[in-house]
């Protein structure tokens, strides 16, 4: 039965999604701001695509926009709307909340999008994270310092990645920040800067239960990467060991504690230097940088063409059934390259699947029946990009992309 | 002592402030700037916040927002209350920003947007009236061919009978659907069903109906607002079929709405055509037009009294009890009056135990033992409001409250 599809993209993301829908047969229709016109959408491959101007902060008119929904749906019936950004989880809920159409609604879309309440629904469901407090209230902030241990860092509550952040290293430090942040202080949080391997849990649910997880480490966390202009790499770990055992048991935990339906998930955790598992944070849909590609190096599934599957079953009320999956390993490295078009003749290696084919960057995914295969190669990509090809640029640039 | 932010965009709910302070708590009053002068019990209030209002009567919300992050910053709030049925979205909104427990916008939608309450209703096997969305031509022409007329046509979120227009063809239908013109979405159609109109008023402590007295409109609201009819309302006979099957229905509908603590305020009719119950509405919030005035007379409970001890035992996480309820029975009768002040001098029943002392309006509150006798008191009373008093207004092209 085809669907017809209502996606959103404040920015230019989630073409797979587009393109895996129209294979299976159904309706895509895009609102994306104007500014990505010229940007490479499968135009072939959507009914209609609007445009809407955003302001400096990459907002759109809710008024417009839902105005101009409105109409569409005078001749043309949505049955799902999809979020293809994280920025668009709330837009999309507001959408689906005014047009009561099926999916995440406002209140749990926040639990996905939310830092803060993330962590307070967390909390509420005894899953260990990182100290944490609001920074509403004045009090409140100088008792949770007194009784913390720095370092501290100040995120935004909603921004994806880790664009934003600020580390703190003493009190004085985090009132000069929150001073600085002025009105928007109630948009951040603080948290205990916590030392360990980050992990990312990968997930496919339906009818609120997951079902399937892929665990992977990064070997150098994003907020380095990111502000470090380092490498980024991640590793599936070892299938059936204590983490990995661990790990999934507590994404299922976070999923259902925070009312996940349908979709694609993908959540943080950190195993800390004193051994705790904490939960560090989730997001509802496919993960960026590629992580896709790892998926699927590791496991044969594509989570685009999975989420697509489930968000049709859902409109069939039909079940979704998972395809069969092989348990590989795999390794994602990518970095920025001062190289327009860098030579890939060093990743020659037959375990390698994919290239990252993308002016001024480098990376591939590599996959094998060994987990200490991939840590290999990933050591000795990593060396030669080092050494040969690694240049940075400050994150703010990158964001602008 | 808890702290507690009270939304009123109109005058109301000084009960609740009186008795939210009396319990020991802190108050603070946000309204409109135009409501400065109305007699707010200021001796109850630990502060007053006065909202510009933008053109359309609305608050702005940001400004909303921001003055509630400013007051957070060096007092902690614990429960916000929408006092008004204007205010609940705002509540909602604030909860989630603010990350306060309560009422979130998910759940807050069904009980403001009557195509949300309708939909929720009818998903938990609740009887509604056939109804469509405005949304696609289609399934409009779908409904006005199988659904027998006349229909009504009425707002998604406004709180009373205004706005509600009736119509008897296809072609009147879509002359009303052209002149809404952008605003299509923001309402609905159902069949108008003629019945009795009966009212279910509540309070709800933990998910469970706590306090319920169910009461007959002796004309419906819909002739009240567009007839110039004269309002009248009186309490059912207790543990009567009509009394039990309303108790039970409000309960499931309580539940599937996801109603916590509050006051709500439910209306069902019964049709002429089957006899069976259908769901007409619901508010969170204690009813309007005096009817708390009503109940309180039948059964001793002050509608605002409780909500504000149910929402103070919520804030400090104590048990709520209700206090003993009485079952005499009660009437009321409220008509505009073309006299302005009327002195109430033939009112003379020992049944009378309230009068209202409003220009340009009658009203009195008629309490027995006997239900007959009320019924008796309230013909003989319409009697003479209609020769004397009784002066009729066209209903209000917008909602009022």
């Amino acid at each position: 039965m085809a669907v017809t599809f209502l996606c959103i993209a404040s920015y230019y993301k989630g073409s797979q999604f587009i393109s895996e829908a129209h294979k299976a047969g159904h309706k895509v229709y895009l609102i994306t701001s104007g500014k990505w016109m010229h940007k490479p959408w499968p135009k072939d491959q959507i009914e209609d695509i609007f445009y809407l101007d955003a302001d400096k902060d990459n907002h759109w008119n809710t008024d417009y926009l839902l105005s101009g929904i409105a109409y569409l749906m005078q001749t043309t019936k949505i049955d799902h709307v999809i979020p293809l950004d994280e920025y668009d989880l709330e837009i999309a809920a507001l959408i689906r909340e005014t047009f009561r159409l099926p999916g995440m609604g406002q209140t749990t879309a926040r639990y996905f999008r939310d830092k803060l309440a993330m962590r307070m629904r967390a909390q509420n469901a005894k899953i260990k994270v990182p100290g944490f407090s609001s920074l509403f209230n004045n009090e409140d902030i100088a008792k949770w310092l007194h009784a913390s241990e720095g370092p501290w860092i100040i995120k935004p509550r909603s921004f994806g990645g880790t664009i934003g952040m600020t580390k703190c290293n003493t009190p004085e430090e985090v009132w000069n920040k929150i001073l600085k942040l002025g009105n928007e202080r109630k948009d951040y949080l603080i948290e205990r800067y916590i030392e360990g391997d980050v992990y990312h849990a990968d997930s496919l649910c339906f009818n609120g239960k997951v079902l399937f997880t892929l665990v992977s480490k990064y070997l150098a966390p994003p907020y380095e990467v990111i502000h470090d202009g380092g490498i980024f790499r991640s590793v599936v770990i070892p299938y059936d060991s204590s983490e990995e055992k661990a790990i999934s048991k507590l994404n299922e935990k976070v999923l259902h504690a925070f009312g996940m339906q349908h979709s694609t998930a993908h959540t943080e955790f950190i195993f800390a230097n004193d051994g705790t598992i904490y939960f560090l944070e989730t997001a509802a849909r496919v993960a960026g940088a590629n992580i896709s590609e790892l998926i699927k190096a590791a496991s044969g599934l594509d989570f685009w063409k999975e989420w697509v599957s489930i968000e049709s079953k859902i409109n069939e009320k039909k079940n979704y059934k998972l395809p069969k999956t092989s348990k590989l390993y795999s390794g994602i490295i990518t970095s920025l390259s001062k190289q327009q078009k860098p030579d890939y003749s060093f990743m020659d290696d037959a375990e390698v699947v994919w290239r990252l084919d993308y002016d001024y960057h480098i990376g591939g995914v590599f996959r094998a029946e060994s987990h200490q295969r991939i840590l290999d190669l990933h050591d000795k990509y990593a060396v030669y990009i080092q050494n040969n090809l690694l240049s940075s640029a400050s994150p703010l640039e990158k964001r602008a992309e | 002592m808890a702290t507690f932010l009270c939304l009123s965009s109109y005058f109301k709910g000084n009960e609740f402030l009186i008795a939210c302070k009396e319990a020991g708590n802190t108050v603070y009053l946000v309204t409109s700037v135009n409501l400065k002068t109305k007699p707010w019990a200021l001796t109850h209030v630990d502060e007053v916040f006065y909202i510009q209002q933008k053109e359309d009567d609305d608050w702005n919300y940001d400004d909303m927002v921001t003055g509630t992050a400013y007051l957070m910053r060096t007092h902690k709030i614990d429960r916000i209350v929408a006092l008004d049925d204007f205010d609940v979205e705002k509540a909602a909104m604030l909860r989630e920003i603010f990350r306060i427990p309560g009422m979130g916008q998910t759940t807050a939608r069904h009980f403001r947007d009557k195509l949300a309450m309708r939909m929720k209703a009818a998903d938990g096997n609740i009887r509604v009236p056939a109804f469509s969305n405005l949304f696609n031509d289609d399934d409009i022409n779908d409904f006005l061919e199988n659904v027998q007329p006349p229909w009504v046509v009425k707002p998604r979120g406004a709180a009373s009978a205004s706005g509600i227009v009736k119509c008897y063809t296809a072609a009147q239908a879509w002359d009303i659907f052209d002149s809404l013109g952008h605003e299509r979405h923001n309402y609905l159609i159902e069949q108008f069903k003629p019945g009795e109109v009966f009212h279910v008023d509540t309070i709800s402590d933990g998910g469970k109906i706590a306090f319920c007295q169910s009461s007959f409109y002796l004309n419906t609201p819909l002739e009240v607002a567009h007839e110039g009819g004269i309002f009248r309302s009186v309490t059912l006979e207790y543990d009567s079929a009509d009394d039990k099957m309303l108790k039970n229905e409000t309960e499931k509908l309580m539940d599937v709405f996801g109603m916590n603590f509050s006051a709500a305020h439910t209306e069902f009719i019964k049709c002429h055509e089957d006899g069976e119950f259908y769901f007409l509405e619901t508010a969170s919030r204690v009813g309007g037009a005096n009817l708390s005035d009503m109940v309180y007379n039948a059964t001793g409970i002050n509608l605002w009294q409780e909500w504000a001890n149910v929402e103070n035992a919520a804030a400090k996480n104590i048990p709520y009890k209700t206090p003993k309820r009485k079952k005499l029975h009660a009437g009321i009768i409220v008509s505009l009056s073309r006299v302005k002040r009327a002195d109430y001098k033939e009112f003379t029943a020992p049944e009378i135990q309230w009068k209202l002392h409003m220009d340009h309006h009658i009203g009195v509150i008629f309490q027995s033992k006997s239900r007959n006798r009320v019924l008796e008191l309230l013909e003989e009373y319409t009697a003479l409001i209609k020769s004397k008093y009784h002066a009729s207004a066209p209903a209000e092209s917008k909602p009022s409250h």
